[in-house]
């Protein structure tokens, strides 16, 4: 075939894959398998950050055990929270294996079995992976409430906490979770009760209309959002409000430890009064 | 010094000769210089403080140029006296081919080991202006037991070169030394969860492929952990001399064979 053939083939095949690239979502729109207004590379390196996100997160649990990853992990916890019959088993199960399996007995003499926990400024070194994976995948809520949480407990900066916070909740806008994380720490970390109850009325109204309302984490986050709710009406006063929200937790499940509590409160204003 | 002593030492210095004259280690340095350093300067939501990340990317790197400069090293000895036909008057002096394969390994082993005494200074200085601890008896182990790793693996790449082409080579070496640094430790647990003919596959693999991860103290070095047993390091050295050594034993028996 000659040069030239070759060339105007090539080009007849892209102005093909071209065209039909706008025909087939002209014609098929209403069974077109993607979501509309995302084009394939963006929904391809969406799913892989997410993915990169994840793999980041985990790293920065991997160090938060000292460099341990849960399935390596052979002895759960040191010897002070570890059951004592427990750990007998272990080891009879682990000699047994040593007797047949030297490789095994030199690996888990070169390498930590057990596990322990960061504490207090030594939190730092979880940074960078948390860092990495809330910047890589805005749609990681787990990677943004573990940053946030890492930020405001163990290092103390909550005033970063708020702000990653409030840039997830701009790239998540009907994300729930996140408007949960900031009520809660608007709550605890700064004593703003009028930001935190803002935060956790969003939190319900963007639950309400999460697209699986019967879910368990949805229901349990309501709850949990309703308690607080509850707890800030109960602050100011506001008995109409506090029962309000005993009456949408009892709804959704009248023995919940949250609807208890709600009931509690509601007790402790009655008697007070 | 005996004849012996002195061919092998001649053969050797070659290896390193070799080595230092291509500049691998300088591009090397440059490389892993481009990765590390904007790193140094990072501050993740303006706290610093983290070092144990960067320890651990430049441990990586070290682990990984040390791995291609081991492997690159034993397994160019041989395909390229064989294409440019220098094997013939090499082996028409008074050498044997024993001499000439022990020569060879210990002169790539040479050239790979003073590469990775270059990486774990540069490392230990490094660790030491960023933390203020210098040269821990926990880094002189994770020395210690690398250099076991570059005695195995530059045997392994010997060993490859004389029986494969150099591409299958360094493809198959490269392959096995990733796979068992990565899944080496799991081995067993991954081939209890698999049906009978895998199973019996990733045991025998478990029994015969050489545990490099026996060698891989970074976990301990970069997260603060106590150092190994001495007794510990002894039996993987050991395990390291026994593998070269059989490795050694194949490559003799298939050069001695060998047909020109």
């Amino acid at each position: 075939m000659s040069h030239d053939s070759s060339k105007w083939l090539f080009l007849s095949f892209a102005a093909s894959a071209v065209l039909l690239g706008r025909i087939i979502p002209a014609a098929c729109e209403k069974n077109m398998p993607q979501v509309r207004g995302d084009d394939v590379l963006t929904q391809v390196l969406g799913e892989t950050r997410l993915a990169v996100s994840q793999m980041l997160l985990d790293k920065a649990d991997e160090y938060f055990h000292g460099g341990v990853r849960h399935t390596d992990c052979e002895h759960e916890g040191t010897a002070m929270d570890h059951d004592e019959h427990d750990q007998d088993q272990d080891e009879e199960e682990c000699a047994a294996h040593e007797r047949f399996d030297p490789w095994r007995m030199i690996n888990r003499r070169v390498h930590v079995q057990e596990h322990r926990h960061m504490h207090g400024a030594e939190a730092t070194e979880l940074l960078p992976w948390l860092w990495a994976a809330s910047h890589i995948s805005a749609e990681n809520l787990q990677a943004l409430e573990s940053t946030a949480y890492v930020l405001n407990r163990m290092l103390g900066n909550p005033g970063a906490a708020v702000e990653l916070l409030e840039q997830g909740i701009a790239k998540n806008p009907v994300s729930a979770e996140l408007e949960f994380s900031l009520g809660e720490l608007h709550l605890h970390a700064f004593n703003d009760v009028v930001k935190a109850e803002a935060a956790f009325r969003s939190a319900l109204e963007k639950n309400l209309l999460a697209r699986d309302a019967s879910d368990e984490d949805t229901r349990l986050l309501r709850l949990r959002t309703l308690f607080y709710l509850g707890y800030l009406s109960k602050l100011k006063g506001d008995t109409r409000g506090l029962r309000q929200c005993l009456r949408e937790a009892e709804e959704l499940s009248p023995q919940h430890v949250c609807t208890n509590d709600l009931r509690k409160l509601l007790e402790e204003g009655a008697s007070r009064r | 010094m005996k004849p012996l002593a002195r061919q092998i030492l001649a053969l050797s210095r070659l290896a390193v000769l070799d080595l230092y004259r291509r500049k691998d280690i300088v591009v090397v340095f440059v490389l892993g210089g481009v990765i590390l350093t904007p790193l140094f300067f990072f501050t993740p939501f303006g706290m610093s403080g983290a070092s144990r990340y960067t320890n651990e990317l430049a441990l990586l790197l070290v682990w990984l140029f040390s791995a291609v400069i081991g492997l690159g090293v034993s397994a160019r000895l041989f395909p390229t006296e064989f294409e440019s036909r220098t094997i013939y008057p090499l082996l028409s002096k008074p050498v044997s081919r024993g001499t000439v394969l022990a020569g060879k390994y210990l002169g790539a082993l040479a050239a790979a080991l003073s590469a990775l005494a270059v990486f774990y200074a540069a490392y230990g200085v490094l660790a030491g202006v960023r933390q203020g601890v210098w040269f821990p008896l926990i880094l002189w182990q994770a020395f210690i037991l690398h250099t076991a790793f570059m005695i195995v693996v530059t045997a392994l790449g010997l060993l490859g070169s004389l029986a494969l082409t150099a591409s299958a080579n360094l493809t198959l070496c490269g392959l096995l030394t990733v796979g068992m640094l990565v899944f080496g430790q799991r081995l067993p647990s991954l081939a209890a969860a698999q049906p009978v003919p895998g199973k019996w596959v990733l045991y025998a693999l478990h029994w015969i492929a050489p545990h490099l991860e026996f060698f891989d103290l970074r976990q301990r070095l970069v997260h603060e952990w106590p150092p190994v047993g001495w007794g510990v390091c002894g039996a993987v050295w050991l395990y390291a001399l026994c593998y070269a050594a059989a490795c050694l034993a194949l490559a003799a028996l298939i050069f001695r064979r060998k047909k020109f």
